[in-house]
């Protein structure tokens, strides 16, 4: 009985002093990463029931993660800021917590500038990236750049980040797939998980299987003033590319971008394939507002003799798309298919898109009703009759994208199929 | 005196009670080992063992404003995670009442990140803000923070008689207004022609959640001066039902509003890269004009936004008449309110039901006053509140275009193949003018 007695008075000291410890880390509220510390207090030498010291530093981003998560353990009312200097160093990890404890979370990490600061994985770890994240809590990164060998950014379960004047690059693990951001989940957790990004790039490189700046499978992202690129750089000539869309969304994948540029584009590389700017599966939504979508299939520089496809946009989802407002380069090589739009899925396309005056037709094909343009040299003809607008007329017809007409184009001022 | 009681009373409140602030003695409790040169000090949770830091906001700005050098250097506040008080500078409710906290001019508020450092008001203090800038204030600068209004009605009161600023990586929260220029005192009325500030955004988020409000909502009001938002996001979300609003609805407020009173203000806004987003729930009390806008340019209001999205979303049981854009008339001696939105996006959603049947409109005003050209998505039916809304949108005459895909030789589109072109026309009885046709579209 007295044994069991002590046992808890023991137990019941032991939980206060960790209670006591863990008060006493909280003073520190920023913690450095540098290359050397030089005479910074070094954070594992803090003592955890007498530090009085509210800043130290750590020289290696694996100590960060050992320290930072087993140590100090931020929360809501005692976050912390991660303040790191110039230099590159080496994958963040914000584990999943464990054992009933708190979920992590609420850091900032800081760098010094996305030219001067990185945080790198040189090879690939499956389920990992250069970050890390797993049910995360108001994870803010900014100032830096994170490149990643496969995966930049790798995300699972639930919570938030925000994301300002960041660089994201991913380059292909073998050649196979290089993902910015990946959802490791295929269905949204609840709460879904919410991401704002402000005036960051995002760009991959290099991969066939899966080439993709986002795969957003489960999580909501709201793109502000940023580029996303793919880019088929350092892919052999010949080869064939299965995807490569710089925003690819799955399951309940969500992304809304604003005065925004999203690229694919295949530089020098000529081979099969159709570049694609935004692809939408499954349950997956999309809005852009602001900004343009580029597919373009045409070599940087030199010729290609094989027929290269683009896309705008490619739909085979069951949920919703919106782009009003977004401007659209599609550009495909010799006999490639330029479309804007491409829609197979069940669910619904909104993209109308008025596109310059000309003299011909854009060479795309798009949906019934959502291109629009002015051509310039229609000849005068009764009502109803189709129009010659071959050259020589001086009238300039409203012409509309109508896949039932010959030409795919209906001349809405004759009110008759463009010949 | 329409709206805004409650802060009179806490101004007057604050004019009996307050003791003198002792800003006189320097540094003050609270900071430590200030240099009055410094160009950079901090404020931090804990100044253990660090010069020039502060550990309270109002100890800080009471440096700032007293303690430092003739002429002093722009100054930089390094500000570390956690929650912090009011910054308040040279605020008061009437010109110069004896407790106005010091004023000062060129200084930048650098956090440790939007989700880490925050800046809230004292408990219990409702009609206050967490940044309060008045007379005197100039060329102040916030960055990576967030101004967390959630526990008051207000994110950032910013009297008319203050100057400039500029924020970046900035999330501000009210729950009535996020961003105020407060226009209200008797001797702060807005004067264009002697101070008009301009208020830069970047990267930022302001939002009003609509808790329990009694009055007026937006997430931005400009009244007096002008603001220029790059990839920002204006959210007023409201979240409860029982409302008795007193004041308009809106995500962005600009310009004067007649029914309040004072006919000085006059606000314009720019928006670049940026989305305004209005979502309201149900409610049956009575709403001061039963409007709801995602934009309200009053008399006096100006508002260019060329790219970016204007989301209304509404519950079908809401009787307000709601609108993307609403651009109204002059009124009295004020010119009427201007708009230019050639290349914005627009949403209106009615969810739910029952639907009462109140209008749903994307842009409401005059082609002389709304230049809002729109082209609708492609269908087979007429552009309609989305959620499945059974009402037509509202829009004005020729300001917009739609392509009804099932159109034939008959008027009413339906079951054709034919794309014909329609144009928003309020002389046809379905409001689209069939403009293959030259025949106003059948209801």
């Amino acid at each position: 009985m007295i044994e069991r007695w002590l046992a808890r008075v023991v137990a019941a000291a032991v939980w206060l002093a960790a209670g006591a410890a863990t008060a006493q880390l909280d003073k520190v509220d920023i913690v450095k990463l540098r290359t050397n510390c030089g005479s910074e207090v070094d954070c594992t030498t803090l003592n955890p029931t007498t530090n009085t010291q509210t800043s130290c530093c750590l020289n290696s981003m694996t100590t960060v993660n050992t320290w930072l998560w087993g140590q100090r353990k931020p929360s809501a009312a005692k976050p912390v800021l991660l303040d790191i200097g110039p230099g590159e160093f080496g994958p963040f990890d914000c584990p999943a917590a464990t054992g009933g404890n708190p979920a992590n979370g609420y850091v900032t990490v800081r760098g010094s500038g996305r030219d001067t600061t990185t945080i790198r994985r040189a090879s690939f770890a499956a389920g990992s990236g250069a970050v890390t994240l797993k049910s995360c809590q108001r994870m803010t990164f900014q100032d830096l750049n994170v490149s990643g060998n496969g995966v930049a950014v790798s995300w699972s379960g639930t919570g938030s980040t925000q994301w300002f004047n960041v660089g994201i690059e991913a380059q292909s693990v073998y050649g196979f797939f290089a993902y910015g951001w990946y959802d490791e989940q295929s269905t949204a957790p609840t709460p879904r998980p919410v991401h704002y990004w402000f005036s960051t790039k995002v760009r991959t490189t290099g991969a066939v299987f899966a080439n993709n700046g986002f795969l957003a499978r489960a999580s909501e992202h709201w793109f502000y003033g940023g580029e996303v690129e793919s880019v088929l750089t350092s892919v052999a000539n010949g080869a064939t590319v299965t995807n490569s869309a710089p925003v690819a969304l799955d399951g309940l994948g969500e992304f809304r971008a604003f005065g925004s540029a999203l690229r694919s584009r295949t530089d020098i590389f000529c081979g099969t394939v159709t570049a694609v700017g935004v692809q939408v599966a499954g349950s997956g939504h999309f809005h852009m507002h602001g900004g343009v979508i580029n597919a373009t299939a045409t070599p940087d520089s030199g010729s290609c003799a094989t027929n290269m496809s683009a896309t705008g946009l490619l739909f085979t989802g069951n949920d919703h798309v919106h782009t009003p407002g977004t401007a659209f380069i599609v550009r495909k090589n010799l006999n490639g298919v330029a479309a804007r739009l491409q829609n197979t899925g069940t669910g619904t396309v909104e993209s109308p898109y008025h596109w310059p005056p000309s003299a011909d037709p854009p060479t795309i094909t798009s949906l019934t009703g959502a291109d629009l343009f002015v051509e310039t040299d229609c000849a005068d003809a009764p009502a109803n009759t189709a129009s010659n607008c071959n050259g020589g007329g001086t009238e300039t017809h409203l012409m509309v994208s109508s896949n039932s007409c010959a030409s795919k184009w209906f001349d809405a001022t004759q009110g008759t199929c463009r010949p | 005196m329409t709206g805004r009681r409650s802060v009179v009373v806490c101004a007057v409140a604050a004019l009996l009670w307050s003791p003198a602030v002792a800003h006189a003695v320097c540094p003050g409790t609270g900071c430590f080992a200030m240099d009055p040169a410094a160009d950079r000090i901090q404020l931090r949770s804990s100044c253990a063992g660090q010069s020039n830091c502060c550990e309270t906001s109002e100890a800080l700005t009471n440096w700032i404003g007293t303690c430092r050098v003739a002429n002093p250097p722009r100054l930089l506040v390094d500000v570390g995670p956690g929650a912090f008080g009011q910054i308040k500078c040279g605020w008061a409710f009437l010109p110069f009442p004896p407790n106005a906290p010091p004023a000062f001019t060129d200084v930048t508020f650098r956090g440790s990140g939007t989700e880490q450092t925050f800046f809230k008001v004292p408990a219990g203090c409702t009609s206050c803000a967490p940044i309060e800038v008045g007379q005197g204030c100039d060329d102040l600068e916030f960055l990576n923070l967030t101004v967390d209004g959630a526990d008051t009605k207000y994110g950032v009161l910013w009297r008319v008689d203050a100057g400039d600023s500029t924020w970046t990586n900035v999330h501000v929260l009210g729950n009535e207004l996020g961003w105020y220029e407060f226009t209200f005192a008797p001797s702060s009325f807005c004067n264009p022609a002697v101070n008009f500030p301009v208020h830069v955004w970047f990267d930022s988020k302001i939002e009003t959640r609509g808790v329990n409000v009694g009055q007026g909502v937006s997430a931005y009001q400009a009244n007096c001066g002008e603001s220029r938002l790059f990839n920002t996001e204006l959210l007023a979300a409201v979240s409860s039902s029982g409302v008795n609003l007193t004041e308009g609805v809106n995500a962005l407020s600009i310009g004067a509003d007649p029914q309040l009173g004072d006919l000085t203000r006059k606000g314009r806004v720019l928006l670049a890269g940026s989305v305004i987003r209005m979502i309201a729930p149900a409610w049956t009390g009575g709403t001061y004009d039963q409007i709801i806008a995602g934009v309200r340019v009053y008399p006096n209001g100006e508002l260019a936004m060329n790219d970016g999205v204007i989301n209304v979303t509404v519950s079908a049981a809401n009787p307000s008449t709601i609108y993307d854009l609403k651009v109204d008339a002059a009124s009295g001696s004020l010119p009427a309110g201007r708009a230019h939105t050639a290349g914005a996006g627009f949403i209106v959603t009615r969810t739910g039901t029952p639907d009462v049947g109140a209008a749903s409109w994307r842009v409401a005003g005059t082609n002389a006053t709304a230049e809002s050209p729109f082209l609708w998505s492609a269908g087979t039916d007429l552009p309609r509140p989305r959620a499945g809304s059974a009402q037509t949108v509202q829009t004005l005459t020729g300001a917009d275009l739609f392509v009804e895909t099932d159109c034939g030789t008959t008027t009413n589109c339906t079951g054709g193949s034919q794309p014909h072109l329609l144009i928003s026309n309020a002389s046809c009885l379905s409001g689209w003018f069939n403009s293959t046709t030259k025949a106003c579209r059948a209801p």
